[in-house]
């Protein structure tokens, strides 16, 4: 499978994945260590056969360059962890540099060239603990390199930062993975220092200086007021929100997800105090091997994700369709969602849409993941991806049935509603409404 | 003006019968008692209960509407035991509840009712009535439990069933003549519901107790019983399901 003049897997490589069942690859998505190897045995296989791109030239121990701003904590060894800034090897201009960590640019690229595009990106890395000491009545660690990394998560804009590194990176090296965006070497340092002030927003100095803020009002206040989500994922990570005495670093995988959940959790019942949507509505988008049905049915918020993993996709590789599914209704729910990430970054993007559309809507995501799907990019592509669905014109049916048709019509897995139970409740139930009550 | 004492359990049984279908609830205060009536968001289900000044150990009140948060109630309750009494005086220039528990007050805000509406009851005629003890109506919600997340209630003549159908497994709960406290079902009939619903709210009548069940074909249950040693009463309606074929 190997790509001509790659490196192929090293030995027994291959051996390995067919010991292991697809489904649990499925759920596992290369995070949980459900096979027990780690690092995992697919993710290893990719980072081979990746295309070699952003060779950079003549680069040593010494590095400038313009973090987009970025920074990334590893949870590996947690609580015990490593964090630092992430960085290309040169200088950019604003827009190139942003670009490196901003997925809303990503979307017209094809997979090779968003792997290409953040392979420039060095994970730099310095052992420290989520609890690092502050000095009294200082918000940032009196850590050096983590102090740098925690100006980095508030700026605004990119940032010139200098490192040492304990060694020459190998560019060339991916890292991919289905919850963070890929990234280039990754170096132990010596040293960081940010080479200019940074400009940090209003709201974000606020909470960042509140420390009788608990995290979760922080994420729903700094929403509101338009700070970007992809930076706010960082100032959770760089542990630069909460009550003061409980503020730590969050590995960046944890963090994602937690943003998505809490600014979902803010917004929910915001949404059920809308009016309902009037008719059902099918929206459709496909990008990265990602197909996205949104499904919006007249009836109070509750949200449903199912996601059918394709024959010959990245995760469930030679397994005929492995399906899983998540819902919650007006009540909410408690347990961690076994589509994992992707159902809180799906849940946020309705909600928001939901939001800007001022109606509530009993929302059902059907998300078909093809052979297309080659290579894990992040969660991002979950998130925008349903984005462009809600962006898409909206197909507007008489009643549920009819907009299913249409759905089945278009779906590759024809048999998807029998994974989506609360597509079937919502769909069997009758409203006191119906019966004289107003 | 509202200031009342009464046991935990009883508030405890409130809420249990009414955080099953809403967050915040419009309670109704009057000199006789206080009552509610709520919708579930989806309409699905209502509950309308009342709870005279009977069950209160000492109630003295005007008229008057608390919006109440009911996740707040529910840490307040969790300070008590299910005997202890709770003293309860509405603040009006404050616009919160004070609540004393032993050598504890806690005051809590209230809820602007601006917004919350006040339901109608439908009027609904179903002819069949079925009275049957909770404990066995419980034991018969259990069983479906494992089996469906829906069951249908048939009445007919002398017989009254609880049945769910899983895709391979079945549960039956089937009681008659004598095992029922009274039954009157002159035509038969037969209606399906999500089990969800209809265990939470079985689950707050005491296992002692009797419990009525007004049925129709297609139609909503009336589900009525006594609650505070009778001096307080619930009534729930339930949506029915669509039958799939």
């Amino acid at each position: 499978m190997a790509l001509p003049g790659l490196p192929i897997a090293p030995a027994g490589g291959g051996d390995v994945l067919d010991s292991i069942d697809p489904r649990l690859c499925v759920s596992c998505k290369g995070a949980r260590m459900l096979c027990g190897i780690d690092p995992c045995p697919l993710l290893a296989r990719i980072r081979h056969q990746l295309p070699q791109i952003a060779k950079s030239g003549a680069v040593g121990r010494d590095l400038f360059g313009s973090s987009p701003p970025s920074l990334f904590v590893g949870r590996h060894g947690y609580p015990k962890v490593t964090v630092g800034p992430m960085l290309p090897p040169d200088k950019r201009d604003e827009a190139g540099a942003r670009r490196l960590d901003n997925p809303r640019d990503w979307m017209g690229l094809a997979i090779p060239d968003v792997v290409g595009l953040r392979s420039s990106l060095v994970r730099t890395t310095h052992s420290v603990r989520i609890h690092e000491p502050r000095p009294p009545g200082d918000i940032f660690s009196n850590d050096r390199i983590l102090r740098a990394s925690q100006e980095l998560a508030l700026s605004a804009r990119p940032v010139d930062a200098e490192v040492r590194l304990e060694r020459v990176p190998r560019f060339g090296q991916v890292s991919v993975g289905e919850f963070t965006p890929p990234h280039g070497p990754t170096a132990a340092l010596e040293r960081a220092t940010l080479a200019e002030n940074v400009r940090v927003e209003k709201p974000v100095e606020r909470a960042a200086n509140d420390t009788d803020l608990r995290a979760a009002e922080a994420i729903a206040s700094l929403y509101q007021a338009g700070v970007d989500h992809y930076q706010l994922e960082k100032i959770l990570s760089a542990g630069m929100l909460g009550l003061g005495a409980k503020r730590k670093l969050v590995p960046t995988r944890w963090s994602i997800t937690a943003t998505d959940d809490q600014v979902g959790q803010a917004l929910i019942p915001r949404v059920q105090d809308l009016r309902s949507v009037d008719k059902p509505t099918v929206q459709f988008a496909e990008r990265f091997g990602n197909r996205f049905f949104v499904l919006l049915l007249p009836g109070p918020f509750a949200f449903e994700t199912v996601e059918a993993w394709l024959k010959g996709n990245f995760w469930g590789r030679d397994a005929a369709q492995i399906v899983e599914s998540d819902h919650e209704d007006w009540r909410g729910r408690t347990t961690y969602a076994a589509t994992a990430g992707g159902y809180y970054a799906t849940r946020l993007s309705v909600l928001e849409h939901l939001v800007s559309l001022q109606r509530q809507a009993t929302a059902i995501v059907h998300r078909e993941i093809t052979d297309a799907y080659t290579t894990p990019l992040g969660v991002w592509v979950v998130r925008e991806t349903c984005k462009a669905a809600l962006a898409s014109k909206p197909l507007v049916f008489e009643d549920p049935a009819a907009a299913l048709r249409h759905m089945d019509r278009h779906a590759l897995l024809r048999s998807w509603q029998a994974h989506a139970p609360l597509l079937k409740q919502t769909l069997a139930r009758r409203t006191l409404d119906s019966f004289g009550a107003p | 003006m509202f200031k009342a004492k009464l046991k935990a359990e009883v508030l405890k049984t409130i809420l249990d019968a009414v955080a099953t279908l809403v967050d915040e609830a419009k309670i109704h205060v009057t000199p006789e008692g206080l009552s509610l009536k709520a919708v579930d968001p989806a309409h699905v289900a209502m509950v309308d209960l009342s709870l005279g000044k009977k069950a209160f150990a000492e109630y003295k009140a005007t008229d008057l509407d608390m919006g109440v948060d009911l996740d707040k109630l529910k840490d307040i309750l969790k300070l008590a035991g299910s005997q202890d009494l709770i003293d309860i005086e509405y603040k009006e220039d404050a616009h919160k509840l004070v609540f004393k528990l032993g050598h504890i007050t806690r005051r809590m805000s209230l809820v602007d009712t601006a917004n919350m509406g006040d339901p109608k009851v439908p009027n609904l005629s179903l002819p069949n009535q079925v009275v049957v003890l909770a404990s066995e109506l419980q034991q018969g919600i259990k069983a479906s439990e494992a089996v469906s997340d829906h069951i249908a209630l048939v009445a007919d003549g002398k017989a009254f069933e609880l049945v769910a159908e899983g895709d391979t497994d079945q549960a039956h709960l089937r009681l008659e003549g004598s095992e029922l406290i009274k039954i009157q079902a002159p035509q038969k009939s037969r209606s399906l519901f999500s089990l969800d619903y209809f265990s939470t709210m079985s689950k707050v009548v005491k296992a002692t107790d009797a419990v009525t069940l007004n049925l129709g074909t297609d139609f909503p249950v009336k589900i009525e019983f006594d609650i505070a040693d009778g001096n307080g009463h619930i009534i729930y309606l339930l949506a029915p399901r669509i039958e799939s074929e």
